[in-house]
């Protein structure tokens, strides 16, 4: 998003523990909370701002109080953009629409509701790792092979990443690219399953 | 709950819309959680269904609707508020630190 310059205004809200363990367990004071959002703006050296909200998400709440949504808002105050889970290519698009039209008005049908699971996947480690092995645990109960998949997407990041992870959209031809290449291995993969294996082959002639 | 939602997810689905009584109900399922179960020690089957059933319901404000103001503290000091900030346009994220 650095690419907007001062153009947009970034704005985090910190909100309840997702993923409780016994180094994060679920707020009982605003001072902890305080704590973990200075925690994260140092740490990982976040340049934009950081709130927090109060101890029962007041705010977090009136805005429909989903795990990781972003909202995009814009001059008048008026939601132009609501990405229900944030991923970074369809904000991208949503602020360049939003720029485009002056700053005013609902941009790219509104609402954006897909999961996203693959940015989620690869990036989602690092925030249940703080509450391990409490975090994992209940998580990999609630929605099965989720944690384990957290983990792995973390450990193939460097593969994954510039993938999952960019910050543009996908041009249409870098698209159609990766499908095409997806079905050439899924192809390659077929015929070398259903080849029949050497010592079964009829013999020549 | 999981009741619940079996008996009313249907009718949730557009409350929205002419049934009175459906939109009372919606409404109430959306009251606001006290800070106890707001703050959930476990994650558990259900808040991992509450937060499907919150996406297919596109809980949250709708596109168009002036998002509701409010100021909470910020890091490093002061607090922020939005209707003072919304030029340039403001992407407002929320989120855990875990």
């Amino acid at each position: 998003m650095a690419h907007f310059g001062a153009r947009v205004q970034m704005v985090d809200v910190l909100v309840r523990q997702g993923h409780p363990g016994p180094a994060v367990p679920a707020y009982e004071h605003q001072t902890q909370k305080l704590a973990d959002a200075r925690r994260y703006k140092e740490d990982d050296g976040v340049p934009w701002t950081v709130l927090v909200d109060d101890l029962r998400g007041t705010v977090h709440q009136a805005y429909g109080a989903l795990a990781d949504p972003t909202y995009l808002i814009d001059v008048d105050g008026r939601v132009a953009f609501y990405n229900m889970w944030t991923h970074v290519p369809t904000l991208f698009e949503a602020v360049e629409a939003l720029l485009a039209q002056g700053g005013r008005g609902v941009v790219r049908g509104g609402v954006d509701r897909r999961p996203h699971f693959a940015a989620t996947l690869t990036n989602g480690w690092p925030a249940l790792r703080r509450g391990l092995p409490q975090s994992a645990a209940d998580l990999e109960t609630s929605v099965p092979l989720s944690a384990t998949g957290a983990w792995l997407g973390y450990q193939l990041r460097p593969l994954l990443a510039p993938l999952t992870l960019r910050e543009r959209p996908l041009s249409p031809a870098a698209k159609a690219a990766l499908g095409a290449a997806a079905a050439v291995g899924v192809l390659l993969a077929a015929r070398r399953v259903l080849r029949p294996a050497p010592d079964l082959a009829p013999e020549p002639a | 709950m999981a009741d619940r939602t079996a008996q009313h997810g249907d009718e949730a689905r557009d409350a929205r819309g002419a049934r009175p009584e459906a939109a009372e109900r919606f409404a109430a399922l959306e009251r606001p959680l006290d800070a106890e179960r707001y703050n959930y020690a476990h994650f558990r089957v259900r808040h991992a269904a509450s937060e499907a059933r919150k996406t297919v319901r596109r809980a949250g404000v709708p596109p168009g609707e002036r998002a509701p103001d409010f100021e909470l503290p910020r890091v490093g000091g002061g607090t922020w508020r939005l209707a003072q900030q919304l030029n340039p346009p403001v992407l407002l994220r929320f989120g855990s630190y875990s």
